[in-house]
């Protein structure tokens, strides 16, 4: 598993590339975390696009990921999870508490219009 | 007459033969007649999750034992066996209730079964405490055949 991350302001942009399961995830999740408990992170796209396979401990991952943005208040959202990975996500409901998008273009594009929004409500 | 093909593997219950054992899946199925890339998809989801539990909860930490895997193809029906000799499933009904975890760890969903249930057309989980855990999976390949 390869992870890319191109941080930009408050905005974090992470490129998962590989195989999602419970080998991968042992060696993914403190950087995901690290990335999610940093002050400066008010969002995160996960860009899953690269992601071949997933099973139960990939949305394990997700949902705990998913549940530490909410106690951060870090906007998280999903982007480019293939046919068969998104079918996990749904699943386990988390598609109705994480936004998915097809490309993660879009989803930065959602982000930075949520932030603005942020910024226009104070 | 349809053909018949069987793979056997012993692996160690170490977290990198998740992997081998979908490439080892894989293979296998590649050549069947009208299989699809999504049912062996599904098959290999199914069995990473067999294999995952057998890492997770089979064998004590500081011991850890084997993984067998079985597969058996008669013409375009696959049965998947895989098996462990670790200290089994004290409630196994529990167990496979969706969203049940007992490792309390907030990084499982305790969807293992339910996925393995959704992904294949059988499923046979056996268990006996201090003896080992065996679980059966049945599907039938190949779109129209």
């Amino acid at each position: 598993m390869k992870m890319e991350i191109e941080r930009s302001r408050c905005m974090a942009l992470v490129k998962l590339t590989g195989e999602l399961d419970h080998h991968a995830c042992e060696k993914i999740r403190e950087d995901l975390d690290g990335i999610l408990r940093m002050s400066s992170t008010k969002a995160m796209v996960l860009d899953m696009s690269g992601v071949s396979f997933m099973d139960s401990s990939g949305m394990g991952l997700l949902l705990a990921r998913s549940r530490l943005a909410a106690d951060r208040s870090v906007s998280l959202v999903i982007a480019g999870a293939t046919p068969e990975v998104g079918k996990l996500i749904c699943m386990v409901s988390l598609d109705k508490q994480v936004p998915l998008f097809d490309t993660a273009e879009q989803a930065l594009e959602y982000v930075k219009n949520e932030r603005e929004q942020v910024r226009i409500n104070g | 007459m349809a053909e018949t093909n069987r793979l056997y593997a012993e692996l160690p219950a170490i977290s990198i033969n998740e992997s081998v054992s979908r490439v080892m899946i894989s293979g296998f199925l590649m050549n069947i007649r009208g299989v699809t890339v999504g049912e062996i998809e599904e098959v290999k989801v199914a069995l990473s999750e067999a294999v995952t539990n057998v890492i997770l909860h089979a064998y004590p930490e500081d011991d850890k034992g084997k993984i067998y895997i079985k597969a058996i193809l008669d013409g375009n029906q696959l049965t998947l066996k895989v098996w462990d000799k670790g200290c089994g499933i004290p409630n196994l009904t529990r167990a496979m209730e969706p969203m049940f975890s007992g490792s309390g760890s907030a990084e499982r969903t305790g969807m293992g079964f339910t996925v393995m249930q959704s992904f294949m057309d059988g499923l046979d989980v056996r268990s006996s405490v201090d003896s080992g855990t065996s679980i059966v999976m049945t599907k039938h390949l190949g779109i129209g055949t």
